[in-house]
């Protein structure tokens, strides 16, 4: 119950700035046509020849799809703000509360997720589905588990961002690398037609958990097995999140005054 | 105007030792914007070498596009960082600060701050322009002069991205917040740059070319070298619609200067 106070307040928090992310959703929306043009000017021949979905009115539609998504599972807020809490000495009133600290995160942040969800995903599929076409889901089951478990990846990571401020200063440099990572994590880019030598490189990584994989099971090129990645990315980073913030928690130094 | 000069010199020096007293930060901050520059280039690479090119146009030409982009937009990016952050003087008032100097206040907001970090946005997208000089070199699709233009270029370009940048933050003096209206006039339009203007709808064209002239910043003059198209009049443009773009956009700075409001208390 309490998780969902978090959540709700801020969901509410974020509602008062509503109008503000409805431009940027424009631009946004903007950034997707980008995308869908350039995957327009490449030879149709050549597109055809790499095998599997891919051509033309299909990357309109995978473009469409997670220009949406990266709302809910890219674009959250940098190191879900523990960072702050912990350069201004709140994380420690935060960890002294009968709650778990890194749940007591996730849930608030959750919210923000949430947020994103119905009022930047939704509007931008709604912008695309009236210009250029928004996908059905084709397993909506599987798909909404799939962006579920990307979220929940996409919010364990940008954690880890957060929490590292307790032996850092520079959490954005580790932000910025994070975000560095829209090239291989199949935003616009399919994981499979990356060069062959960086595949399975980008496969190994949590980060198609957040796009490639809730894209190609929303668009129906994969099964339910394509969930077991991100089952596995959730599980293993819970339980680096909670060991980190143990660390952490014996790191705290309180300042007293 | 000498005097302004020298003034912005003192000033600026010193916004660049007090960034001096974290040399990491200096070193470690540039490494990564240039890797960011380079990491939005590798996927593109990426792209490119399994499909060959954009709308014919080959992965060393679109790196001619992206590296000029990158070299003029760090260039703002370092000297211009206050007016990317210009909302924060309107919402909270510190506008008022710059007012009651007797220098025209833009000098003053520039002298704030020198963001050396950023060059390392222009080091790798110049790293990228001379990767692709050579591969169109090689090829013998570039004339010999082009490695004395392309510089002249980037200044061009960084003056453009400079008048979209000022005319951006005047707008705050209307509209107070701007950071969601800096993704429709500097950052998209940035993005839609590099690649090659032909790929796009006919209303995004007009819109890059006239009232957000980015295409101005690369495609129109690299379109010529490359020989692609168009006259050699495109090489002598940038510069000239550079020039028009910034007197515009400081007239209208000047403008919203008059009726600025601080906040209240």
């Amino acid at each position: 119950m309490v998780y969902y106070l978090l959540a709700a307040g801020t969901f509410r928090r974020h509602l008062q700035y509503r109008w503000a992310h409805m431009i940027n959703n424009l631009a946004s929306v903007g950034f997707g046509y980008i995308y869908m043009a350039v995957w327009q000017a490449v030879a149709p021949e050549r597109l055809a020849a790499a095998g599997g979905p891919y051509n033309h009115a299909f990357m309109v539609q995978y473009i469409a799809l997670n220009q949406a998504l990266l709302w809910v599972c890219f674009f959250l807020p940098a190191g879900l703000g523990v960072q702050g809490a912990i350069r201004t000495g709140q994380v420690a009133t935060d960890m002294q509360k009968p709650l778990p600290y890194f749940p007591m995160v996730m849930a608030r942040e959750g919210g923000t997720v949430f947020y994103h969800l119905c009022f930047r995903a939704l509007p931008m599929a709604l912008v695309f589905a009236l210009t250029s076409g928004f996908p059905a889901p084709r397993q909506p089951l599987a798909a909404a588990v799939a962006v579920g478990l990307g979220a929940y990846v996409a919010l364990c990571l940008n954690y880890l961002v957060g929490i590292s401020g307790f032996w850092t200063k520079e959490v954005r440099w580790l932000h910025w690398l994070l975000y560095s990572t829209f090239g291989i994590n199949g935003a616009w880019l399919p994981v499979d037609l990356l060069p062959d030598a960086l595949q399975p490189v980008a496969l190994a990584l949590p980060f198609p958990v957040q796009m490639y994989y809730p894209a190609t099971v929303w668009l129906g090129l994969r099964g339910p097995e394509a969930l077991l990645p991100g089952l596995a990315w959730a599980v293993a980073l819970t339980w680096i999140c909670v060991a980190v913030t143990g660390r952490g928690r014996r790191h705290l130094e309180v300042q007293g005054g | 105007m000498r005097q302004g000069w020298q003034l912005y010199r003192t000033l600026a020096a010193g916004a660049i030792r007090a960034r001096m007293q974290y040399r990491l930060d200096f070193v470690v901050t540039n490494l990564i914007y240039g890797f960011l520059v380079a990491v939005d280039f590798i996927a593109v690479g990426a792209l490119l070498h399994r499909f060959g090119a954009i709308s014919g146009w080959n992965v060393y030409e679109i790196a001619l596009l992206f590296g000029i982009s990158g070299v003029a937009m760090g260039l703002v990016r370092t000297f211009a960082s206050e007016l990317n952050t210009f909302e924060s003087y309107i919402v909270q008032g510190d506008f008022d600060s710059l007012l009651v100097r007797p220098w025209p206040t833009l000098l003053m907001l520039l002298s704030r701050n020198v963001d050396l970090g950023r060059l390392g946005m222009s080091l790798q997208g110049a790293l990228i322009t001379v990767l692709g000089l050579r591969g169109l070199a090689a090829a013998g699709a570039v004339p010999w002069w082009s490695l004395a233009y392309l510089p002249l270029l980037c200044l061009a370009g960084a003056v453009l991205f400079l008048a979209l940048m000022l005319a951006t933050a005047a707008l705050a003096f209307w509209v107070q917040r701007i950071d969601e209206f800096q993704v429709f006039t500097i950052h998209a339009p940035q993005n839609a740059g590099y690649y090659p203007l032909q790929i796009y709808p006919r209303w995004i064209r007009l819109l890059l070319t006239t009232l957000l002239p980015v295409a101005y910043v690369n495609y129109i003059p690299v379109r010529y070298l490359v020989g692609r198209g168009g006259s050699p009049l495109d090489l002598a443009l940038p510069p000239l619609v550079a020039a028009a773009a910034l007197a515009a956009a400081y007239w209208l700075w000047r403008i919203g200067e008059q009726r600025y409001q601080s906040t209240g208390s």
